[in-house]
């Protein structure tokens, strides 16, 4: 055996690096009654959700929390029928867009597997239309220590595909679990095409073989897209956007939205934003995320009507999330972490440093957490204060601190400006237009 | 109060009991969370992550003995996950970009040396080395057996020693 006396002191002085906490007692001990409180939280919402399994599991990716439970029972009920398809049905049970394309017949069963090193992955089934391709699938293992790492498309020369997953929710082992790829616009999916599932052991080695599974997909079940052309105009408060067009999928609603760069304003996001029938039925947020086409210009995404073709049609919300432009800097003095300016409504509590970082109290609930009011410090000047570090949001009591990178011992001239990304600020107004 | 009281009443959902014991453990878990992360803030989120998936799951644990080792391998697996989303989220969004260039002090020939080595043996010399764990406790921790462990320990120290030769470092 060889000494290794010598590699044993270094690391033993480099050891000193991570014995030096510089967290305080008060922080770590706050860390920890948050998350006995999520914990709480969690485990009344597991409860009221029951059959649908959306569970934990250390070797989850991602994790998609259902917020809201509508279950639209009819068609549940009648999809729930379907021999073969009960486990999608569990699923997919809040969005009703989805419910309804399985109901037609646009769902296409695969059932196929592959398995090796005594782990399992089967695709059950897939929907797919010109905007996503949903997949539904489980696996199973004899060995607890094995896990999902990654999945990618490719196509049937193993070549992959540029489309990117933006929704999953996983589920435990065995259970059913839901992936959505985004299908870009110019870029076209293949007929054949060979879904890959990455694997790994949960303390982490990932192994090189791939889990393929090859399908083919079945044209008849793409039904193409309907476009409303609207470009109308709508005013909250002197604030203009645009509905420029509504596009319906099978898999979802796209709503494609401008606002106006001569807004006073600038509005971070639409609130209750839903399509209704007129006769009581409405289709609300898929909770996918938007997707960013301009600075002010986006897509929004809901539940699709597709096939309820309802006779009228309405785009119903409730308010915007906007803020003064002239109010969109935030002013610090970096000598006495005092707030100098802020929107006028004082949500901004509080300036705290700490070891390359620089972090402000919002008043805001937790809902609000998905959302990142900063992303990086400026100087006086507005140029970007560019350090190392790390952009994040930690909930605390009824507040949100939100952090972003910032030189401990530098030496940086007064004030420090931070740039608004979104806050909390609401301007309710009821709107209703007509799409057909 | 002993360790192994506490757990019973945390398993039975007395929140003061399960605080108490992570009290007990705070201070390890954010040390081998900043080892991973490189970044306190990150290693506060992670220990509030820990939090919450062991208060689900305490009913899982078995014996006392194991509740450290256990806690441990939470947090591990936490920072597996979160280097894989970063890895993952790299192109696709402004803040994980930012997350992304976590700053930490690593100019130190050693911790460069170690950044090079089999992700594997680098853990088990981090685990043994930087938080004092006992090879039985980081086998557990990995759920793997002992003689694995030391067989990567040993390959690690291998791979350390040439890579501070190849770079000209301690045995120059």
């Amino acid at each position: 055996m060889l000494d290794f006396t010598r590699e044993e002191e270094e690391l033993e002085k480099t050891k000193t690096a991570y014995s030096q906490l510089t967290i305080s007692d008060e922080q770590s001990n706050h860390a920890i009654l948050e998350g006995i409180k999520r914990a709480n939280g969690m485990k009344a919402k597991r409860k009221r959700l029951l059959p649908v399994k959306i569970l934990l599991s250390a070797s989850i990716l991602m994790l998609v929390f259902i917020s809201s439970v509508k279950i639209s029972d009819t068609v549940a009920a009648y999809a729930m029928n379907i021999p073969g398809l009960e486990k999608v049905v569990e699923l997919i049970r809040n969005d009703k867009g989805l419910l309804a394309a399985m109901e037609n017949d646009h769902i296409q069963k695969v059932n196929l597997s592959d398995e090796h090193e005594g782990f399992k992955v089967t695709i059950d089934s897939v929907i797919h239309d010109e905007s996503n391709l949903i997949v539904f699938f489980k696996y199973s293992s004899k060995d607890e220590k094995f896990g999902l790492k990654e999945i990618y498309l490719m196509d049937q020369d193993g070549k992959s595909l540029p489309f990117k997953i933006n929704k999953g929710s996983y589920s435990d082992k065995g259970a059913l679990s839901e992936v959505r790829f985004s299908l870009a616009e110019d870029n076209v999916l293949p007929d054949k095409l060979i879904i890959s599932f990455e694997m790994g052991l949960n303390s982490g080695k990932v192994f090189e073989d791939k889990w393929n599974i090859p399908i083919t997909l079945d044209k008849e079940k793409l039904a193409s897209k309907q476009v409303y052309t609207l470009n109308q105009k709508i005013e909250v408060e002197d604030q203009k956007l645009t509905v420029k067009k509504v596009v319906s999928y099978p898999t979802h609603t796209a709503i494609h939205v401008e606002y106006d760069p001569k807004n006073s304003k600038k509005i971070f996001g639409i609130e209750g934003l839903r399509l209704e029938d007129g006769k009581g039925e409405s289709w609300n947020s898929n909770k996918v995320d938007d997707t960013w086409i301009s600075e002010n210009e986006r897509i929004i995404y809901l539940e699709s009507h597709y096939f309820s073709a309802p006779k009228k049609l309405y785009l119903r919300f409730d308010s915007i999330r906007a803020l003064e432009k002239d109010e969109l800097w935030v002013e610090i003095d970096p000598k006495t972490n005092q707030i100098l300016k802020a929107p006028k409504d004082e949500l901004l509590k509080k300036v705290e440093r700490g070891s390359n970082r620089l972090a402000i109290q919002l008043e805001a609930n937790r809902d609000f957490m998905d959302h990142q009011i900063i992303l990086y410090a400026s100087d006086s000047a507005g140029n970007k204060i560019d350090h190392k570090g790390y952009v994040g949001a930690t909930l605390d009591g009824h507040s949100i601190w939100y952090t972003v990178p910032f030189p401990t011992n530098e030496n940086i001239s007064g004030p420090i400006k931070l740039e608004l990304l979104d806050y909390p600020a609401e301007i309710r107004q009821d709107i209703k237009i007509k799409i057909k | 109060m002993d360790v192994e009281k506490l757990i019973k009443k945390a398993k039975k959902g007395d929140d003061a009991s399960f605080y108490e014991l992570m009290q007990l453990h705070k201070e390890r878990l954010l040390r081998i969370a900043i080892s991973y992360l490189r970044n306190e803030g990150e290693a506060l989120e992670a220990l509030q992550e820990v939090t919450v998936r062991a208060y689900c799951s305490i009913k899982k644990v078995k014996h006392a003995t194991y509740f450290s080792t256990w806690l441990i391998r939470i947090m591990i697996n936490y920072c597996h996950d979160q280097s894989r989303k970063r890895k993952r989220n790299a192109d696709s969004s402004v803040i994980d970009q930012l997350v992304e260039t976590v700053d930490y002090n690593r100019s130190l020939e050693i911790e460069e040396a170690l950044q090079r080595i089999d992700s594997r043996c680098r853990e088990v010399i981090i685990l043994k080395y930087y938080h004092d764990l006992k090879i039985k406790d980081i086998a557990e921790i990995l759920e793997s057996p002992e003689s694995t462990i030391k067989t990567w320990l040993y390959k690690g120290l291998q791979a350390l020693r040439d890579q501070l030769d190849e770079r000209g470092g301690l045995h120059a």
